[in-house]
């Protein structure tokens, strides 16, 4: 099996029928991501939102970020206002202002009963059944913080229309951060609550594809790349192990290049500073005995620093992304011998984490590193030429 | 009435190294209005008591006053202060921002004093100093094009810049023909025409500058 999506993109029913005619699919299982609004709806949580609502406020006021100590400081002083204890205040936070959010993926449940990966992780109770409404699969992760528990009932609030849940089982975060509902079930609800404003629906924002067998896979994939151009594909890959230590290789070999690169940059910042030390010495002796004082100087020599400095980062950046295709070439060869659903998976994590050299923060940074390194060396000059005399300055011609 | 005297140096000696005595027991007054030719041979020491006037270099020992101020404890800032308000030097060989045109170059001594609003002003005044040094439209070149001629002129024309009182001139016809000598000259004796300023100057072998002065310093015979 297969898997992708686009993010920030949805795909059709024509897609879905494009996809099925692919030589080697088996079967098409269509799904979307829906963000619902989400009533947890159990009076044991009304007492756990307290305490979320209270973690939530010794994190900011612990924070080092001043926005989120400010949030802190504006719920004191509401407090304050109100005349409440802090206590007091959490509970009426939780009871009158949260709204709620949960992260839903419908997916078509008919048809995921004999997949042996992807749905088959569920913790705690069981997956859905085909067509199973009313019943949601909750990640862990929602259940730990909001209190719920495999057995209770939530609620989902649509267009103010509220649909009761039972939670029948839990999924791990890790791999599945998203809590799972039958498709036609959610389509349904959906349609029967917005009316016309749903009228668009149903889209899907991704994918299963079950294959014939693993050896269609390479031109299964090739053949979705081309009909979905930019699709992110995933599978779940047999050879985690492999990928994995690849991944490893593949970060440790971007991370060195990375390394080196600024190491270029910074040696050439410092050299190119070094060789204008030396020239600059005349001309501060010049401007010292055109009367420039010591601060004149400082300011003469750290803006010229800068500047320098800056310029030479940016050549940097050009260097980085003139070379950044072989970067990528050379890179690439470290897939070959891995094969099948491995090979596939590593292409494309390699091709989305090569597409990213040179990094935007690697752009945005060398050429304040290069500016750094250059004033910094512009400081130790300038320590020395302080202490010279014009004379002394002006001697050595 | 009391005045101050331009300079004076009280018992000035300059030592390089261990024994080299290059000045000794100098001492001399300069008032203002008054011009000063230092003569003497090649290695005298013309070009070190320049410098120690200037307050670029310091004496071994004796002491120079510039308008009143004693400079003997003095410390570098407050050095800069007296060179910035009352002294321009024109070096023998003049020495430039190689990055900076002819009229940048020119402007450096005010850079660090001149407001925004100020610096049209000083440009019309470079602009005038280098016309009148025979300079016309060589304000956008860079140093490295000039001849030696050019540049004694554009650095001479960098020491008028801020109508200093005191202006010290390292041999400024030295190594130029004859016309570009005279138009320096010409250029040197207006400056003092007012009668307030104190010229100084070393030559070797320019006897039309020297008849400028008003006294003659032969370190030879010091």
């Amino acid at each position: 099996m297969l898997y992708f999506g686009l993010p920030r993109y949805y795909f059709t029913e024509e897609d879905a029928k494009a996809l099925a005619e692919i030589e080697g699919v088996n079967c098409v299982i269509k799904a979307a991501d829906f963000l619902i609004d989400w009533n947890p709806g159990t009076d044991k949580f009304a007492e756990n939102a307290a305490k979320v609502i209270e973690v939530l406020y010794m994190k900011y006021r612990n924070s080092g970020d001043p926005r989120l100590r400010a949030m802190a400081k504006a719920m004191e002083q509401e407090v304050a206002k109100m005349n409440m204890t802090l206590d007091e205040y959490f509970r009426w936070v939780a009871a009158n202002r949260i709204n709620y959010s949960l992260w839903v993926l419908a997916v078509e449940t008919n048809k995921t009963t004999d997949i042996l990966t992807y749905f088959n992780n569920v913790m705690k109770g069981r997956f859905l059944s085909p067509g199973e409404e009313n019943a949601i699969v909750m990640s862990s992760a929602v259940l730990e913080d909001t209190g719920l528990e495999v057995g209770d009932e939530t609620e989902l609030v649509l267009c103010g229309k509220v649909y009761k849940l039972r939670i029948i089982g839990s999924i791990p975060p890790p791999m599945f951060p998203i809590s799972v509902m039958d498709l036609g079930f959610l389509i349904r609800a959906l349609k029967e609550a917005y009316g016309a404003n749903a009228s668009a629906l149903p889209i899907y924002t991704r994918f299963f594809l079950k294959l014939r067998s693993p050896a269609y896979m390479d031109q299964v994939v090739s053949r979705v790349m081309s009909l979905l151009p930019g699709a992110w594909i995933s599978f779940p890959a047999a050879r985690a192990e492999v990928i994995t230590r690849l991944l490893e290789s593949f970060r440790a070999s971007y991370n060195f290049m990375a390394i080196a690169l600024v190491t270029v940059a910074v040696t050439c910042a410092v050299g190119l500073r070094g060789l204008e030390a030396m020239k600059n010495k005349r001309e501060i002796g010049l401007l010292k005995a055109m009367g420039w004082a010591a601060g004149d100087l400082m300011t003469y020599v750290l803006v010229q620093a800068f500047v320098l400095g800056v310029a030479s980062g940016a050549v940097a950046v050009a260097l980085l992304l003139l070379i950044a295709p072989y970067i990528r070439a050379l890179l690439m060869p470290n897939l070959t011998g891995v094969t099948g659903p491995a090979r596939l998976t590593l292409s494309c994590l390699v091709e989305s984490l090569a597409h990213r050299i040179p990094s935007p923060t690697m752009l945005l940074l060398d050429p304040l590193v290069g500016a750094a390194v250059s004033v910094g060396g512009s400081l130790v000059s300038l320590a020395y030429y302080l202490g010279l005399t014009p004379a002394e300055t002006l001697r050595e011609t | 009435m009391i005045t101050v005297s331009a300079v004076e140096c009280v018992k000035v000696s300059k030592v390089y190294g261990e024994a080299n005595v290059v000045l000794k027991d100098l001492s001399f007054s300069l008032a203002e209005g008054e011009i000063l030719a230092v003569t003497g041979p090649s290695g005298c020491g013309k070009t070190t008591l320049l410098r120690i006037i200037g307050l670029i270099d310091r004496p071994t020992a004796g002491k120079v006053i510039v308008k009143g101020h004693d400079t003997s404890d003095m410390d570098e800032d407050e050095l800069v202060e007296l060179r910035r308000t009352y002294i321009g030097f024109s070096f023998q060989e003049p020495t430039f921002i190689p990055t900076l045109s002819v009229l940048e170059n020119v402007l450096l001594p005010i850079y660090p004093i001149a407001r925004g609003h100020e610096l049209k002003r000083w440009k019309e005044r470079a602009l005038e100093l280098l016309e009148a040094l025979g300079l016309s439209g060589l304000e956008r070149r860079k140093p490295g094009k000039l001849s030696t001629g050019q540049r004694k002129r554009v650095d001479l024309a960098r020491a008028l810049l801020k109508d200093p009182d005191i202006l010290i001139a390292d041999e400024p016809t030295a190594s130029v023909d004859e016309a570009t000598a005279e138009l320096i000259r010409e250029v040197l004796t207006s400056y003092t025409e007012s009668g307030e300023k104190a010229l100084i100057f070393a030559v070797h072998r320019d006897p039309e500058l020297l008849r400028m002065a008003d006294r003659h310093l032969d370190l030879t015979k010091t």
